[in-house]
């Protein structure tokens, strides 16, 4: 007797891969490009079950590796500070003037504020001098003087490939990678209602409704037209898509349509456009292996690189095998990706944000590492 | 946050996918692309202890760590001009280019199935048209090639055996080819070896999108194809190159066979081997076989359009049906000989589960 393939082979209960197997197809991020049903395909297989033995976990399998960084972080690392809120490490942050100003991710901060500096066991208070939205930079200033400022690379492009270390309060690097991907903006999700609009240009009018998204949950329908969206007359496909993308994920908007004749309104808190087009799978497989920033978009420019940090080890500087900070990490972004803002965007943004406070002080003017005077240019961008 | 695995059902699968009898035997053909077809990496002479490095030492200070860097540094441009992205009908993910005249390795789960139209995104912004050639299902094995004539930049695959604990490089386009982005570098370890079911895995961190690209060793050889993911960092797994040269020949010429864990196709009779006919002795309660209302005595003449001989030729037919990604899998119609009378029957193949 003879089993067909399958039939006896396999104990049961030994068959659950399937589901995890097949392939999560997620919707790419290329509305660019139109292709609103691109996928993106990796399997991902659940390998949990061989990970005691086979995968040790990336702090310990690089443990050796980072010791190699030592002398490369000995500068640095007693320009990083420890920052804490309400008692909790909540991020890392940089000496960036000798008299306690502190650059860090301002949106990791929050309640009471302390700063532990390098080989200082004390902690100090701090407070937020200012901030900075697009950047997600933050000014903190504690009661200190003569502190050691963070040593800024003048290399304005790293290449790809090159080392770079996260130092912390240690004499090991918490953290180490290579540049993946040079300097870029890293746009900010839009707004995302769910719908896919019919092809007709002159008029937006919903083709299809799609499961589970806002717009379902809203009560619109297909064939309905778009009229007015906070109240702002829609004058076709195009003016809509816009309209719907300038809003940010979370925003409340009423949308007027006309559906058999009448006109009737809606409410609908808008969904993220790149997690509708992505797929919650992709936000699965990002967040496979540690937890990701909040705020992870959105910045003017930055570096990507493959360091894996947790979202409390951003705002400090990363650095090269010379010992320069090249940038301050900013966020965890995603499985493959950390980014860093680059030096020449932390030390310009830091400028201005001090000059708001020190407004008309010339003598705490120098700023960090080898600055060349040029007030003039930076007062506004 | 969708995942429903328990710590005792991963561990099953993963056993399972493990120890599955999956013996897609290499045929022993060998990989034939004459050297100078393919060689275009740079070669490039390498101090000894910084190879001692490469091969898996740990660097013991900034020397090791800067001649590490000028190598990848060196290495990184023409890694990226031969990482592509891949979009085969809805599907994007990537792939590298290995000869002048472009047969780009990939995964077969980013190709489907053979024949099938490609665009390839190269870093310089140009799509190109290609097809999808032969795939290994099992190990996750395709291969495509690009139909535009022209002589593109490419790299040699790797002839050493990958060692545990070796420095690597990954590239790809997680999340899909993004132009005002290109290919992503990743540096790490080989963290383990996997001959049986040929794969690589490393600390290469992979994602979505990233399936299909290269897999390189610090002298910019490809030793791997990104496949799949656990939920560890360390556990990124990639398809050894040596798979593909082993399969050369069928991937070459468009075969597709396999299955990927867990999609194996599922009837659920049983019937002896030394009748002259695919007559059914069993058939397993809840199997499809049982839903679409085959009976012991049963005799199978054809499925689909195959036609069957005997029970080894059943097998065959089942096996080379792809049940379709839809629940349940695709209905398929089974003649067969009962008493007197000649029947058809709607069987919906599946996937064996439980």
């Amino acid at each position: 007797m003879l089993g067909l393939p399958g039939a006896a082979a396999y104990r049961p209960g030994a068959w659950r891969l399937p589901k995890a197997w097949r392939i999560r197809a997620m919707l790419s991020p290329a509305l660019k490009t139109g292709l609103w049903l691109t996928l993106v395909v990796l399997a991902w297989i659940p390998a949990g079950g061989i990970a005691a033995e086979r995968f040790p976990s990336d702090d310990q399998f690089s443990a050796n590796v980072r010791v190699a960084f030592q002398d490369a972080i000995s500068l640095p690392a007693k320009s990083t500070v420890q920052v804490y809120c309400d008692g909790y490490r909540s991020a890392l942050g940089a000496v960036v003037k000798p008299d306690g100003y502190i650059a860090t991710k301002a949106s990791e901060l929050k309640g009471k504020i302390e700063v532990q500096l390098h080989d200082v066991s004390r902690k100090y208070a701090a407070t937020v001098v200012a901030t900075d939205k697009p950047t997600d930079l933050a000014i903190l200033k504690i009661d200190a003087k003569s502190l050691p400022v963070i040593p800024w690379s003048d290399n304005t492009a790293p290449a790809v490939g090159t080392w770079l270390a996260t130092p912390g309060l240690i004499n090991t690097p918490i953290a180490i990678g290579v540049l993946s991907v040079a300097a870029r903006k890293i746009t900010a999700p839009s707004g995302a209602l769910g719908i896919q609009l019919d092809s007709a240009d002159d008029v937006a009018r919903i083709a299809m409704v799609i499961e589970d998204t806002p717009a379902e949950k809203a009560g619109l329908k297909d064939g309905d037209v778009i009229r007015k969206i906070n109240g702002k007359e829609i004058k076709g496909r195009q003016h809509a898509q816009e309209t719907i993308r300038s809003y940010q994920p979370g925003d409340k908007v009423e949308l007027v349509v006309e559906r058999g004749g009448g006109e009737q309104t809606f409410q609908a808190i808008l969904g993220n456009l790149n997690i509708l087009l992505a797929g919650e799978r992709a936000e699965f497989q990002n967040s496979l292996g540690g937890p990701l920033s909040e705020r992870r978009s959105g910045f003017p420019l930055a570096i990507q690189h493959d360091s894996v940090l947790r979202p409390t080890e951003c705002g400090g500087p990363i650095v090269d095998l010379d010992g320069k900070a090249v940038g301050l990490n900013i966020a965890r972004a995603g499985r493959v990706e950390s980014y860093a803002l680059p030096a020449s965007v932390v030390r310009e943004t830091v400028e201005r944000l001090l000059q708001a406070p020190l407004a008309g002080s010339t003598a705490d003017d120098m700023l960090v590492g080898k600055t060349n005077k040029t007030e003039g240019e930076k007062k506004v961008q | 946050m969708k995942q429903k695995w328990t710590d005792s059902m991963v561990c099953n699968l993963v056993r399972h996918a493990i120890f599955a009898a999956v013996l897609w035997g290499s045929v022993g053909v060998g990989y034939r692309l004459a050297a100078d077809d393919a060689a275009t990496t740079p070669k490039q002479t390498i101090a000894e202890s910084l190879q001692r490095v490469f091969a898996g030492a740990a660097p013991t200070g900034l020397a090791d760590l800067k001649g590490m860097q000028s190598q990848i540094q060196g290495l990184s441009e023409q890694l990226t001009k031969c990482t592509v992205g891949v979009e085969v009908r809805n599907a994007q993910g990537s792939g590298v280019i290995i000869s002048k005249d472009g047969y780009v390795l990939t995964a077969a789960h980013v190709a489907g199935e053979p024949n099938r139209d490609v665009t390839f995104f190269f870093s310089d912004g140009r799509k190109i048209a290609g097809k999808t050639l032969g795939l290994c299902r099992s190990i996750d094995a395709g291969l495509m090639k690009i139909t535009e004539p022209g002589e593109y930049a490419c790299a040699e695959m790797g002839l050493a055996p990958v060692k545990e604990g070796q420095w690597c490089l990954a590239m790809g386009h997680p999340g899909g080819y993004q132009s005002e982005r290109g290919a992503v570098l990743r540096l790490g370890r080989v963290v383990w070896l996997n001959d049986r079911d040929k794969t690589i895995t490393t600390n290469c961190t992979l994602v979505g999108g990233d399936s299909g690209g290269p897999l390189f060793d610090l002298e910019g050889h490809v030793i791997g194809i990104n496949s799949r993911i656990g939920e560890r960092l360390t556990a990124n797994m990639h398809v050894q190159v040596s798979a593909y040269k082993e399969n050369w020949d069928r991937l070459e010429k468009g075969e597709a066979w396999g299955h990927q864990l867990g999609r194996k196709p599922y009837l659920g009779v049983g019937g002896t081997q030394d009748t002259p006919d695919a007559k059914i002795t069993r058939v397993t309660p809840g199997s499809p076989a049982e839903k679409a209302g085959l009976l012991v005595g049963d005799v199978v003449l054809k499925l689909g359009s195959r036609e069957i001989t005997d029970f080894n030729s059943l097998i065959d037919a089942v096996d080379a049906q792809e049940p379709s990604r839809r629940r349940g899998g695709r209905q398929i119609t089974l003649q067969v000989r009962r008493g007197d009378e000649t029947k058809e029957l709607k069987v919906p193949l599946a996937f064996k589960e439980e």
